[in-house]
């Protein structure tokens, strides 16, 4: 079983749309995937679920809705809800079905995730950095999924990123060139070298920085671009895919489109075959065996 | 338009670089850094001295009741304790980083994890070997520390402190030090001149920082913009328990009485003494008393106004006596 986290610690990059557009590819080429949300903003889990609103919570929270194998008859010990925070609070994790074929998720839960953000303890930090990758080792769970995909939130001050990275095997990190971003890929470089450098066994793979939401008619942006694949170190990370901000990829988001996904967009419509190409640019990296991606035209 | 961004633009991002930095050793070796066990007789600290805590190797068994660095050191203990434990029980969990001298090994980073190894008697401590010292060695530390543990505001100070001296920029103009804050720790633009401000403020705001009697970077911020004179006062009051903006009012000085001017000839009688105003905060009486007396303040409760007022009084007369 292969787990990938998708990683950037600067918001609005286009993390969730990468992440959720590699889980829903991997699902048609017959992969089977489980989609881990732990953003508190429960980005994918908006995508992929009917998400409820958190009347108690402060900020504008949601949670899960009653999984669909619930039975309040037979499940006395269970409340009929599931969610990627499970794990840290020790409780049984029931993934959810989704819309895109062999695709279920572990949504993220708002409240509950935030909390585990709050922590501060050392002692308890430690442990939670520890408990995905306790909870993806279980046999049980590696024999039912091929891929796991996992959306981390935007921010330094969580432990989750952390806790996702150190139980995957690969590491994405979707970058917009714009000088923000650039800031943020300190951090992260600063991490995945950190955590491998103690690891047992084969280090996180970078599959590379997937630059996301390019606007090649921007000085800025084909700058920026420019800069970083002339870089000796960092050159070789850039992946060739480049994702072009597109309207259809904002519009796939639209709940009245749901469950759209520029993949069923026509075959030639060029924010498709992006989002293919940059797929299986990406799980063809991780080992997978999926079809080759069409060579497309140079971003530049 | 066009050419003249390009030119804006064609100047790489220190945060470019700082990345490029980030992952050169694996262009060398492939792999990261090398894991081994080191003798913890075998580490250093580093020799420039530019240490994470104020505690030493001899404070481990118990900090002096006359260390002037006591309060700071027994926090610090107390805290490098827990660690020790959790480190028994689970084991070390991220090594510590270090880069060879000789037969030695030099601490880059850790230092809360080998007093803690110390503590726990270990001979041995898990350590990650870097090719080579890292060219900005706080700033990496600085990043560590964020990555693994919500920072308190006096280690992020001394943090932003520590990075400017490693830099040789304490005497910097203030704005080349913000971009060196911005470049190497990835900090906004308005963050790092917050921090500038609180890092490079005077003694006892930075004493109350350090020590972490003030615990919130807005606050501290707001303090540092007080002029140097009034800050002690500012500072006193708000770790007094006054509200901030309540405390550096407190501290303003009172407002300057309008003198009237003489009377012209044939206008209105003429004044014969000065009026020194009225005020409704005795914390303004004592500061002006304690600027003039100093260790000969009178001794009062100051929140007594009756008393305030009358020691007021007396010292009004004292210097009338004194400069009449």
């Amino acid at each position: 079983m292969k787990v990938l986290t998708v990683a950037m610690h600067k918001g609005g990059v286009g993390k969730t749309t990468v992440a959720r557009l590699i889980a829903a590819a991997a699902g048609r080429a017959g992969i089977r995937v489980l989609a881990i949300d732990v953003d508190a903003q429960c980005s994918m889990s908006q995508r992929l679920l009917q998400m409820r609103r958190d009347p108690s919570a402060a900020h504008d929270s949601f949670y899960p809705p009653v999984h669909p194998q619930f039975d309040p008859i037979e499940d006395v010990d269970w409340d009929g809800i599931s969610s990627s925070a499970d794990p840290y609070f020790g409780r049984e994790v029931f993934p959810y079905p989704t819309p895109l074929e062999n695709v279920q998720i572990l949504p993220a839960h708002g409240r509950h995730l935030r909390q585990i953000n709050k922590i501060e303890n050392g002692v308890v930090l430690e442990r939670i950095y520890k408990r995905l990758a306790q909870f993806l080792s279980d046999p049980d769970v590696r024999e039912h999924y091929d891929l796991v995909v996992i959306d981390t939130p935007p921010s330094l001050d969580s432990p989750l990123p952390e806790s996702a990275l150190l139980a995957s095997t690969h590491m994405l990190i979707p970058a917009m060139m714009e000088p923000q971003c650039i800031e943020g890929l300190q951090g992260l470089f600063s991490l995945w070298m950190r955590i491998n450098s103690t690891r047992i066994g084969d280090p996180i793979e970078l599959v590379g920085i997937q630059v996301n939401m390019y606007q090649p008619q921007t000085v800025l942006h084909r700058t920026m671009l420019s800069h970083l694949q002339a870089d000796d170190n960092l050159g070789p990370f850039v992946l060739p895919s480049v994702m072009r901000r597109r309207v259809a990829v904002a519009e796939s988001d639209l709940e009245t489109l749901r469950p759209g996904s520029v993949l069923d967009l026509k075959e030639d419509d060029p924010a498709r075959e992006e989002a293919e190409h940059m797929a299986a640019s990406v799980l063809s990296a991780m080992g997978f065996k999926v079809n080759a991606p069409k060579a497309l035209e140079s971003a530049a | 338009m066009s050419s003249s961004k390009s030119r804006r633009f064609s100047v790489r991002p220190a945060a470019l670089d700082n990345a490029s930095a980030i992952v050169d050793p694996l262009r060398e070796r492939g792999t990261p850094t090398q894991l081994i066990e080191v003798e913890a007789i075998r580490l250093d600290f580093d020799p420039d001295n530019l240490r994470d805590l104020a505690l030493t190797p001899a404070d481990l068994g118990g900090v002096r009741e006359d260390d002037p660095q006591a309060e700071v050191k027994s926090a610090e203990l107390e805290e490098i304790r827990e660690l020790a434990t959790s480190i028994r029980a689970q084991g070390l969990i991220n090594p510590v980083e270090v880069y060879r001298r000789g037969e030695h090994y030099v601490l880059a980073s850790g230092q809360r994890r080998y007093f803690a190894h110390l503590l726990l008697g270990a001979r041995l401590i898990n350590a990650s070997v870097l090719m080579q010292k890292p060219k900005s060695l706080r700033a990496r530390q600085y990043v560590e520390n964020e990555q693994r543990v919500r920072m308190t505001l006096s280690q992020r100070v001394r943090g932003v402190a520590a990075v400017l001296a490693e830099a040789g920029m304490e005497q910097a103009e203030q704005r080349e030090q913000a971009e060196h804050l911005m470049a190497q720790l990835g900090m906004q633009h308005a963050t790092a001149y917050r921090y500038l401000s609180v890092a490079t403020a005077p003694e006892p705001l930075r004493a109350a920082v350090f020590d972490g009697r003030i615990t919130s970077i807005a606050d501290a911020y707001r303090l540092s913009t007080v002029p140097a004179p009034l800050m002690i006062a500012a500072v006193e009051a708000y770790l007094g328990g006054m509200p901030l903006e309540e405390a550096i009012e407190s501290a303003a000085p009172p407002a300057t009485p309008v003198h009237e001017a003489p009377a012209a000839k044939g206008k209105g009688r003429p004044m014969t003494a000065i009026s020194l105003g009225r005020v409704t905060q005795p914390n303004v009486v004592r500061n002006i008393m304690r600027a003039v007396l100093g260790d000969d303040t009178p001794e009062i409760d100051w929140d007594d106004y009756r008393a305030a007022s009358k020691a007021w009084q007396a010292f009004v007369k004292k210097l009338e006596e004194q400069y009449g």
